[in-house]
């Protein structure tokens, strides 16, 4: 006889005894239907958690290191005397970013200049962040250009009048046909939209982009602020300093080194460094602390799910000891015997499985919209749930059956 | 054909019960032996240790010369399943199984395919005057049909030796007699016969007679 047609017979005859008792069967299934469900639903949140983590932190791009001018809150800021009377200065220097590109090279550092000015479609405020860039910003951040372009070399150079700005920004403006073309006006000044992009990004807030150098010449570097009655001035020339390194393995060093250059340079607090590929570090090394929380639940739900199977399946030997003598007397072996018990517990555990993994697909999308986690399906996820459950079957299922094949044949025949 | 050498068998249930004493047995190639003792006499014993079921205690059991001590579980189960055919009082039919599946039984541990096991297991069903029953499970069979069923069951391997542990015990005389005549017919087509039972007036039919009590064996030969 076939091997395979051999496994489908011990396989058939193993579902046709358990489906004689339909109630019996599933109930005993319940523990590794659960646990395999609650697997497939943790692996597909954790997958789901971690491709989140990705795409928020990896918008930022993992070869940056990304240093943003923040006015500080402490009061005792020096201020300027002469021209600016009265305004404080704070934030990264142009020498900051000399010493930077002193140190390294050959990589390529932006600058960013913030300019905080309302943004206005005609009467609509769009209250989003205003930034002037090198065009090579939008090399070095992965974005993804949905209408139109990027701001170009020649933009910069001849301070062209336009903006890029981001999805979220486009959305505010309320005019028919999209935002691309549209004019929009930034401190009196009029610029055209000549992109929308989608920055992938955790700061994926709504931005406007600027050429740096007309954002510069229109703008300068001095912001007037209004706070309680009186107007503060303060000066800022560089917003944001972007250091994109070729290697992923220079980054931590180089962030080190980065930080204690500006600490020296700094006396206040008026920069946050922000490492994306540290960031992400970080979140993956507690992600392997929640994987590994995952993996002992899901070993414990089955291992209980185990011995309900493994209990079940002492009461079915038991219950069909004459038939164990029958089979014996009409020629079964031992191993024979052995195998029966064995292919009926796999068939179990792995119709548990299936049933599992059927009752995760549907917890799944379920808890997502309850708890707003993304879930995640992989492949990967139902093979491996279904090997464990497997697995279960043969190990559970194992002492059962050995037990079925050490009995003596002439007892199973008296037994009544 | 098969040959017990000083056997003995103690079960050991609390104390040790000797259930056969030190019995000697030839059972040679076309017999029709009747074994005849009351309940608890060791009768069953015998059988079982004949059919190779059980092992002994002490002594030797030779199955056409062979010492079946020395065979594997695996060497020995092949051996029942493919020579020897039990025929029990009680049918020892597998209950959730059809009747042509319990008499295809034997034939799967032989590892025939399963249209093989099939048509033989077919072939014998109408030979016992039962291919309206295949379909049916054991239960919706009446007692003379379930035996019959039985017997197909034993036959279809076409053993050498059929051992039966008083098959018309729960039977009514009428289909008693047609399972009696249905031994009578296969001894005469060749086939060893060892039938248990304790009614003298069956056993008034065999041709040799071993009479046993307390688990001690008497060759008695009848007029």
């Amino acid at each position: 006889m076939s091997r395979i047609i051999w496994i489908y017979e011990l396989a058939r005859e193993g579902a046709r005894n358990l489906l004689r008792h339909k109630v019996r069967s599933f109930l005993s299934l319940l523990g590794i239907v659960i646990g395999v469900g609650s697997v497939i639903a943790m692996m597909a949140i954790g997958e789901g958690a971690q491709q989140k983590v990705l795409k928020d932190i990896g918008g930022l791009g993992l070869h940056n290191i990304i240093v943003d001018s923040e006015k500080p809150s402490a009061a005792n800021v020096p201020r300027e005397s002469g021209d600016n009377q009265g305004a404080f200065r704070y934030g990264l220097t142009p020498r900051d970013v000399e010493q930077v590109k002193f140190l390294f090279p050959s990589t390529t550092i932006l600058v960013g200049h913030l300019v905080k000015k309302q943004i206005y479609y005609q009467s609509t405020r769009l209250d989003v962040a205003l930034l002037g860039v090198d065009p090579e910003y939008f090399n070095v951040f992965p974005v993804d250009v949905q209408e139109g372009y990027v701001l170009t070399e020649v933009d910069n150079r001849d301070r062209h009048r336009v903006a890029v700005i981001t999805e979220e920004a486009a959305m505010r403006i309320p005019a028919i046909g999209g935002a691309l073309g549209k004019t929009i006006r930034i401190g009196g000044k009029y610029f055209q939209v000549i992109g929308v992009i989608r920055m992938p990004s955790g700061e994926g807030m709504g931005r406007v982009f600027l050429p740096y150098n007309t954002a510069k010449e229109l703008f300068g570097t001095i912001t007037a602020e209004d706070e309680a009655g009186t107007s503060e001035y303060s000066i800022n020339e560089i917003g944001r300093m972007v250091i994109h390194l070729k290697d992923e393995n220079m980054i931590p060093e180089a962030a080190a080194v980065v930080e204690r250059l500006l600490k020296k340079n700094h006396e206040m607090n008026d920069f946050t460094i922000t490492v994306p590929l540290a960031k992400l570090r970080l979140k993956q090394q507690t992600q392997r602390t929640f994987d590994l929380v995952l993996i002992v639940i899901a070993a414990i739900s089955l291992v209980i799910g185990g011995i309900g199977i493994m209990n079940i399946m002492l009461a079915i030997v038991m219950e069909r000891i004459e038939e164990i003598g029958i089979r014996r007397a009409l020629g079964a072996s031992r191993r024979d015997i052995l195998l029966q018990f064995l292919s009926e517990t796999v068939v179990l555990s792995t119709g548990g499985g299936i049933l599992g993994c059927l009752l995760g697909m549907v917890a799944v999308p379920l808890l997502s919209r309850l708890t707003e986690w993304p879930g995640v399906f992989t492949p990967s996820s139902i093979i491996i749930a279904l090997m464990f459950s497997w697995l279960v079957g043969v190990v559970f299922g194992i002492a059962p059956a050995i037990q079925a094949a050490k009995m003596n044949p002439v007892d199973c025949l008296r037994y009544e | 054909m098969i040959k017990l050498l000083d056997v003995t068998k103690t079960y050991f249930l609390g104390t040790g019960v000797r259930a056969l004493q030190n019995a000697t047995l030839t059972i040679s190639r076309n017999e029709y032996v009747g074994i005849l003792g009351p309940s608890g006499s060791g009768k069953s014993t015998l059988l079982y240790l004949l059919g190779l079921l059980d092992t002994p205690t002490q002594g030797q059991v030779l199955f056409e010369g062979r010492d079946t001590a020395l065979l594997t579980d695996t060497e020995l189960s092949a051996l029942r399943g493919r020579s020897i055919g039990f025929v029990f009082q009680t049918y020892h039919l597998v209950s959730h199984l059809s009747v042509r599946e319990n008499v295809e039984l034997p034939l799967y541990y032989q590892g025939l395919e399963p249209w093989e096991r099939h048509d033989r297991a077919r072939a014998q069903i109408e030979k016992v005057n039962l291919a309206h029953r295949m379909k049916h499970l054991p239960a919706e069979l009446s007692g003379g049909e379930r035996q019959r069923v039985a017997i197909a069951r034993a036959l279809v391997t076409e053993p050498k030796l059929i051992l039966a542990d008083e098959p018309t015990g729960n039977l009514d005389s009428k289909n008693g007699a047609e399972i009696l005549a249905i031994f009578e017919q296969l001894h005469g087509q060749g086939k060893t016969i060892v039938m248990i039972t304790h009614d003298l007036a069956i056993a008034r039919r065999f041709p040799r007679i071993v009479r046993i009590s307390d688990g001690v064996l008497h060759e008695e030969a009848l007029a």
